[in-house]
């Protein structure tokens, strides 16, 4: 095993690391909208911390190899690709953070309301999953499939909307709507995220740019 | 994009031993080519075939098609003298002749019997200034050549090369016995010249071809594996021996 190799195995596990944080954050955020639980809304703040330094730690080891190792080809493809790819990973997490401040801040949500913004969840949680996995493997033959996810959840928001507006319409008052709706698109613009870690998973196996659009 | 140089099917062998394999390229007029590979890949001896200067190695012989300008240039019917001095060539080590910095820039000038002090004088000004030395110079003309530094050593023959006005310079690993800061004045030397002349290069540094070149071909085993810009072979290479070679994972 030649030296970068062993560098980008470390830079692609500190991805993967930074990855599961995300990960335990978005499904925590899930679960203290459905139980109002402030405390684990403040560890997901809390945690955030963390992956912002893992963001800086993939960003640092990404230049080291760039100065370092001279990569080229497929090698500087994995470290624009990667760096690229942590950015969008923590903005992710921003947005389970975002999710956090608002249990912190405001009461439980509308039962139907919640049913909504779970099933977006799940459809987040798998499509992340995927597109993890994808990375992981190297795989961008799955990675080009994987966006179709997004349009349900982007479907599944647009229902949510619609649903938020039935409510209104049938004179159902919902407190603090404009950081309530803020705060559900932050569930569905973090699937917007994981397409574009997928894009620059193509770009890193395949050499190509491509625009899920 | 002109072709100086078509190259078609060329076999290289020396006695029995084939070193060049059916190896087919256009060079462009104005730009840098870089030939890069392992050692013993046989870019150098391709590189001495653009100036005839296999034939001084006994047993090599040559077979296929080489154009210059559309003329065939492995014809026995070619000057070879004439051709050697339209396609200049810069070796690894610099070789000033033991003579002064100017007689050095001169020598191939005197050697066409042009002997007018005026004209000379005007060349060779010339020919240092567009090896970036003149400046270094101007006020030791006269000095031996072998009190400069490698490096200006090296922009030396470059100049010397410049002032027979070739078409074409053949570098052949100009800046492996240089330091970093002489590599790199070479390098943007490099840069200039290409407006004024063709450069073929063969460079062991890979960062080298990359940052100079604006075609590079990828030798192996007397092939050309891969020959395309530069941009897509250090981006997106298209076979896999080339990403091998070019990120370290050869062999």
């Amino acid at each position: 095993m030649v030296k970068i190799d062993t560098e980008l195995a470390l830079f692609q596990d500190s991805i993967l690391s930074m990855s599961d944080k995300v990960r335990r954050m978005y499904l925590w955020a899930l679960e203290v909208l459905r139980t109002g639980n402030k405390e684990k809304a403040l560890a997901i703040i809390e945690l955030d911390e963390f992956v912002n330094n893992d963001e800086e730690e993939v960003n640092d080891r990404g230049l080291e190899v760039l100065s370092l190792l001279s990569p080229v080809a497929s090698d500087l493809r994995i470290v624009i690709a990667g760096i690229k790819i942590a950015s969008d990973i923590e903005r992710i997490g921003d947005y389970a953070k975002n999710i956090a401040r608002y249990v912190i801040k405001n009461d439980k949500l509308d039962d139907e309301v919640l049913e909504y913004a779970q099933r977006i969840g799940d459809i987040f949680i798998e499509l992340y999953d995927n597109a993890i996995d994808c990375y992981k493997k190297k795989d961008a033959k799955t990675a080009l499939e994987i966006p179709q996810m997004d349009d349900e959840i982007d479907e599944a928001f647009v229902q949510l909307i619609n649903h938020i507006e039935e409510l209104m319409n049938n004179g159902t008052t919902i407190p603090h709507l404009v950081q309530t709706v803020a705060m559900l698109r932050n569930i569905e613009r973090a699937g917007d995220h994981t397409k574009n870690i997928c894009e620059h998973l193509i770009y890193q196996v395949r050499g190509q740019h491509y625009d899920f659009g | 994009m002109e072709n100086i140089f078509e190259i078609r099917d060329l076999d290289l062998y020396y006695g029995t031993n084939q070193a060049l394999k059916k190896i087919s390229m256009d060079i462009h007029r104005n730009e840098v080519t870089a030939f890069i590979g392992p050692s013993g890949c046989g870019k150098s001896t391709f590189l001495r075939c653009f100036n005839r200067m296999n034939d001084l190695i006994p047993d090599c012989r040559i077979e296929g098609k080489m154009t210059m300008n559309d003329t065939d240039i492995m014809s026995s019917k070619v000057n070879v003298v004439d051709l050697r001095t339209r396609v200049g060539m810069v070796f690894q080590k610099p070789n000033p002749f033991p003579m002064s910095i100017y007689d050095n820039v001169a020598y191939g000038l005197r050697c066409q019997n042009i002997k007018d002090k005026k004209v000379l004088d005007q060349i060779v000004t010339q020919s240092l200034k567009k090896a970036a030395l003149w400046e270094e110079v101007k006020d030791r003309l006269n000095e031996n050549a072998y009190k400069l530094s490698g490096g200006q050593q090296q922009r030396l023959c470059i100049a010397r090369a410049i002032s027979m006005e070739p078409d074409v310079i053949l570098m052949d690993e100009p800046t492996s016995a240089l330091d970093p800061i002489a590599t790199s004045k070479i390098e943007d030397l490099i840069q200039e010249l290409k407006r004024d002349y063709t450069i073929i290069i063969v460079t062991h540094s890979m960062q080298q071809a990359a940052r100079v070149s604006d075609y590079t071909a990828f030798f192996l085993l007397g092939e050309v594996i891969e020959f395309n810009t530069t941009k897509v072979l250090f981006q997106i290479p298209s076979d896999k021996r080339t990403e091998d070679y070019i990120t370290g994972r050869f062999g």
